[in-house]
């Protein structure tokens, strides 16, 4: 690895100390950083500075790593918050399909129906509509639905959601 | 002109940057430069953060390459991020106006 590419990398690495979330996402971000200061250095070097100067007017221009990594922090939140929402999502599909499967033998071995009306079931019930209403709030506020909800409104939606899907998963 | 004075205008300005092609984050930075005359010079590390909200709202989306060994993701409007662009100008042409009239009136009292 050249000099460059060394202290490219060093750079890079201090960010990525401060970078939480799935490590998928974490990576495209590294990536995307790394080809960035290269390609800052690189307009640098074209503009005729020399090798070294040329880096450090790309570090210098990227700014503080702390500052940097903070910019990163909502969006590696949100698709931690997608990730779950998803995960639980799916959830409530098998537990819907295994309901069901529980419901289907038994009828088979006419034995005591599994779904009536007991507040026990309509609870479960309620607790999987809401369940998967907030994962719906989740995936709206943060993905294409921040669009159409503004900047004020995208917060106040994925907090709902985000409180709706911790009360529910505690 | 740096980045408290463009606050609330950045979503516009990228936008804007990737009207007339695709470019990658450092391209659009300079590309803000070019087109600033230099007036606009944002930190890089605020831009990427930026564009990736933006795609998240799918008005750009990005694609991955390889150029030079190394990975580059490159950012271009969505067709609603065009829709997008066209009613932030309107809005922004409206200010402006506003805007103007207002100064230039005051001026016009004080003169008087």
């Amino acid at each position: 690895m050249s000099r460059r590419g060394r202290y490219v990398e060093a750079f890079v690495r201090v960010i990525a100390a401060q970078l939480p979330g799935p490590s998928d996402a974490r990576q495209e971000i590294l990536d995307e950083l790394r080809d960035g200061l290269l390609a800052a250095s690189e307009a640098h070097e074209r503009a005729g500075a020399q090798p070294a100067t040329a880096l450090q007017l790309a570090i210098g221009e990227f700014g503080e790593p702390a500052a940097i990594a903070r910019g990163f922090l909502p969006e590696l939140a949100l698709r931690r918050a997608r990730r779950i929402a998803a995960t639980l999502s799916g959830s409530v599909v098998l537990v819907i399909a295994a309901w069901l499967t529980a419901a289907r033998t038994r009828d088979i071995t006419h034995s005591q129906p599994l779904f009536d009306s007991s507040a026990a079931h309509l609870a479960a019930a309620l607790l999987l509509g809401l369940l998967v209403f907030a994962a719906g709030l989740t995936f709206i506020s943060s993905g294409s639905g921040s669009r159409w909800l503004g900047t004020t409104r995208v917060p106040v939606f994925g907090a709902v959601a985000l409180a709706v899907l911790a009360v529910l998963t505690e | 002109m740096e980045g408290a004075a463009l606050k609330g205008h950045l979503d516009s300005i990228l936008l804007a940057a990737l009207e007339e092609r695709p470019l990658h984050g450092y391209a659009v930075i300079e590309s803000l430069r070019l087109r600033s005359r230099g007036a606009i010079d944002l930190p890089t590390g605020t831009i990427y953060p930026a564009l990736h909200r933006l795609e998240r709202a799918r008005l750009v989306r990005s694609r991955w390459s390889t150029v030079s060994g190394r990975k580059r993701r490159t950012y271009e409007l969505t067709a609603a991020g065009r829709r997008a662009l066209a009613g932030k100008r309107g809005e922004w042409n409206e200010f402006k106006s506003a805007l103007s009239s207002l100064i230039e009136a005051r001026r016009e009292e004080a003169l008087a």
